[in-house]
C-alpha cells in the first residue's frame, strides 16, 4: 500500500475564467488520442454495414455534386465556366461546415450513456465530431482531384494554400460546434433549429452562385447585403473558390479578420461549455 | 492542510434542478417534500460527511432512491457536488456498468484503447495490458472482429476485463459481482477480491447484504439522501436487515 498521499483525482477546486479555459485546452491535448478514436469510429459508423464501405466517403460528396450540377447547371442553365469545379470548390467546404455543426450539436447528447458511467472531459465530444467532419472533408478532396482531370488548366499553385483556408474554417466551426453541443443538452429544439439554419445559411452563402452574382442581387436590398457580408462562411467560401477555381490570391484581409474574430469566440465557447458541463450528467 | 484520506466528503450535497429535467412529474410523485427545497430543487444527497481511511471498505446500503448511485457517481467524479466538497485521492476504478464507452464499429483492441483513453489511463500502459485483457475476457478469435459481431456475454466479459485491468487506489463497485457464466463469475469475483486487497479504499453499493458483510469492514445506510447509520459493517447491516424484515 502506498504510504505517500496520492494526488487528488476528484474534487479539484474551481478556477476563474482563464484557468478554466486553459485547463480545458490542456485536457484536449492530453486526450488527443481519445478525440482521434472517437472521430475514427464515427467516420466508420456511417458506412459500417454498407456494401461499398469506406468508398462512401468519396461517393457521397461526388453524388451531392452531381445533383447540384444537374439542378443548377443543366436544368436552370446557370453555368459559369468549368461549372463542376466552380460548384465543388464551395460545396465541399460547405458540406464540411454542415457536417461539423450538425454532428457537433448532437455530439454530447449522443454519448449520454458513457457520460453517466465514466468521468472524462466532455469537451472532447464536440471536438471529436469536428475532427471526424474534417476527415470526411479530406476524403472529399479525392473527387476534387478527379475534377481537375477535366479542367487541368484550372489547377494552379494557389491550390497548395488550401490548408490555410481550412484552418480559418476550422477556427469557426469548432466554437459553433462546442457551443451548440452544450446548448442542445438543455434545449432539444436546438438540433431542429440548426438543421433549418444550415439550409438557410447555404442559400445565403456563395455556394451555388458566385459572390459577385449574389452581391449584385443583394445590393438592391441593403439588409441582405449586410447579411451576406457579415457571414464568415461567405468569406471562407470565396477564399476556397479563389484558390481552387480562379487560381488567384484570396482576400487576405478578409481571411485575417475572420480568423481574428474567431479567437474570442472560441475562448468564450470553451468557457461556457465548461461552465455548463457539470449539469450534463444530471439533465441527460 | 487537509488530511490525505483516500475519500473525504464534507457537508456534500447533490441537487437536481427539476426545471431542467423532463422527469419533473415523476420525481415529484416519487419524492416526499423534505428533499425538495423552496426553489424546487430535488436534493439527491445532502449533508453527507464521510471520511474513508486507508484500508477501509465501506458498504453503502439503503432502499431504492436513497441516493446510493448518486453517491458513487460523485466519488467517481461523474457528478460534481453542488454543496460542500468531495475529494478522492489516487487512481479510481469504477465498476458501475460494464462495457461503458464501447463502440460497435471498433474491434476489441481498439475498444480497449478507446476506453483506456476515456478512463484517462496513459496509452502505453494500456497497450501493455492488451494481451492480459484479451486473455481474461476469453474472446478468442473475435479479438480482431468489430464489436457489433459480439454476443452480449462476450461484450460483458470484455467490459469487465477492461474495467478491472488497473489496480486502483480507490475501488467503486455497484453490484457487478455476477457477470457471465459460472466459470467467468468465479474468475471475476476472484479478480475483484484481488483488486479489493490492493486498493486503499473501497466503496460498495449493493442490495446484497450478505456480500456486503463479506467484503466490507464498515457500512453506511442512506435514507432519503442522508446518512442515517454509519459504523462497523456487521452491526449496521444487521440493524438494517432487521428493520427491513419488520417493515414487511
Amino acid at each position: 500500500m502506498a504510504s505517500h498521499p496520492a494526488s487528488l483525482t476528484v474534487g479539484r477546486p474551481r478556477r476563474g475564467p482563464i484557468g478554466t479555459v486553459r485547463d480545458s485546452i490542456l485536457s484536449l491535448v492530453r486526450r488527443r488520442r481519445l478525440i482521434w478514436y472517437l472521430a475514427e469510429s464515427s467516420l466508420r459508423k456511417r458506412d459500417g454495414n454498407s456494401l461499398l464501405g469506406s468508398l462512401w466517403l468519396v461517393l457521397d460528396p461526388t453524388l451531392q455534386l452531381a445533383i447540384y450540377y444537374l439542378v443548377i447547371g443543366v436544368i436552370l442553365q446557370r453555368p459559369e465556366p468549368a461549372f463542376p469545379l466552380f460548384l465543388f470548390a464551395a460545396i465541399l467546404p460547405w458540406r464540411w461546415f454542415t457536417m461539423a455543426v450538425s454532428s457537433g450539436t448532437e455530439s454530447v447528447r449522443r454519448r449520454s450513456t458513457v457520460m453517466q458511467q465514466i468521468a472524462f472531459p466532455h469537451l472532447v465530444l464536440p471536438v471529436a465530431a469536428v475532427t471526424a467532419s474534417l476527415g470526411s472533408f479530406v476524403f472529399g478532396l479525392i473527387p476534387l482531384a478527379g475534377i481537375y482531370l477535366l479542367y487541368p488548366d484550372r489547377l494552379s499553385a494557389w491550390a497548395l494554400l488550401t490548408p490555410i483556408v481550412m484552418i480559418v474554417q476550422l477556427a469557426w466551426i469548432a466554437p459553433i460546434a462546442i457551443l451548440l453541443s452544450a446548448l442542445n443538452v438543455f434545449y432539444r429544439d436546438i438540433g431542429n433549429l440548426v438543421k433549418h439554419a444550415l439550409r438557410l445559411g447555404f442559400y445565403l452563402s456563395p455556394a451555388l452562385f458566385s459572390y459577385e452574382r449574389m452581391q449584385r442581387v443583394a445590393s438592391e436590398h441593403p439588409p441582405a447585403e449586410v447579411i451576406l457580408n457579415a457571414n464568415p462562411m461567405a468569406w471562407i467560401l470565396n477564399a476556397y473558390r479563389d484558390l481552387l477555381y480562379f487560381g488567384r490570391a484570396p482576400d487576405w484581409v478578409a481571411l485575417a479578420l475572420v480568423t481574428l474574430a474567431s479567437i474570442p469566440f472560441t475562448l468564450l465557447s470553451i468557457y461556457l461549455f465548461r461552465r455548463m458541463s457539470p449539469s450534463f450528467v444530471k439533465v441527460l | 492542510m487537509r488530511s490525505a484520506s483516500p475519500i473525504l466528503l464534507e457537508q456534500m450535497g447533490v441537487r437536481y434542478e427539476l426545471r431542467l429535467t423532463k422527469k419533473r412529474s415523476l420525481r415529484r410523485s416519487l419524492v416526499s417534500s423534505p428533499r425538495t427545497d423552496e426553489q424546487g430543487n430535488f436534493w439527491a444527497l445532502r449533508e453527507i460527511n464521510l471520511r474513508v481511511e486507508p484500508g477501509e471498505s465501506v458498504a453503502v446500503i439503503g432502499p431504492n432512491g436513497a441516493g446510493k448511485s448518486t453517491l458513487l457517481k460523485t466519488l467517481a467524479g461523474i457528478i460534481i457536488p453542488d454543496e460542500g466538497f468531495a475529494e478522492v485521492r489516487g487512481t479510481i476504478a469504477t465498476l458501475l456498468q460494464l462495457s461503458a464507452g464501447f463502440e460497435d464499429e471498433l474491434n476489441a483492441v481498439e475498444n480497449i484503447l478507446l476506453v483506456g483513453e476515456l478512463l484517462g489511463i496513459p496509452a502505453p500502459r494500456m497497450r501493455k495490458r492488451i494481451p492480459t485483457i484479451l486473455d481474461f475476457a476469453d474472446i478468442g478469435s473475435f479479438a480482431d472482429a468489430e464489436l457489433r459481431t459480439y454476443s452480449s456475454g462476450m461484450r460483458a466479459r470484455l467490459g469487465f476485463s477492461v474495467a478491472t485491468s488497473v489496480n486502483p487506489d480507490v475501488l467503486l463497485l455497484d453490484e457487478v459481482l455476477s457477470t457471465g457464466d459460472e466459470p467467468f463469475k468465479n474468475k471475476s469475483s476472484a479478480r475483484i477480491k484481488e483488486m479489493a486487497r490492493q486498493a486503499q479504499a473501497i466503496v460498495y453499493v449493493t442490495h446484497d447484504l450478505e456480500s456486503a458483510q463479506e467484503l466490507c469492514t464498515r457500512a453506511i445506510e442512506l435514507r432519503e439522501g442522508r446518512i442515517v447509520a454509519d459504523g462497523p459493517a456487521d452491526s449496521v447491516i444487521r440493524a438494517y436487515a432487521r428493520r427491513m424484515r419488520n417493515a414487511k
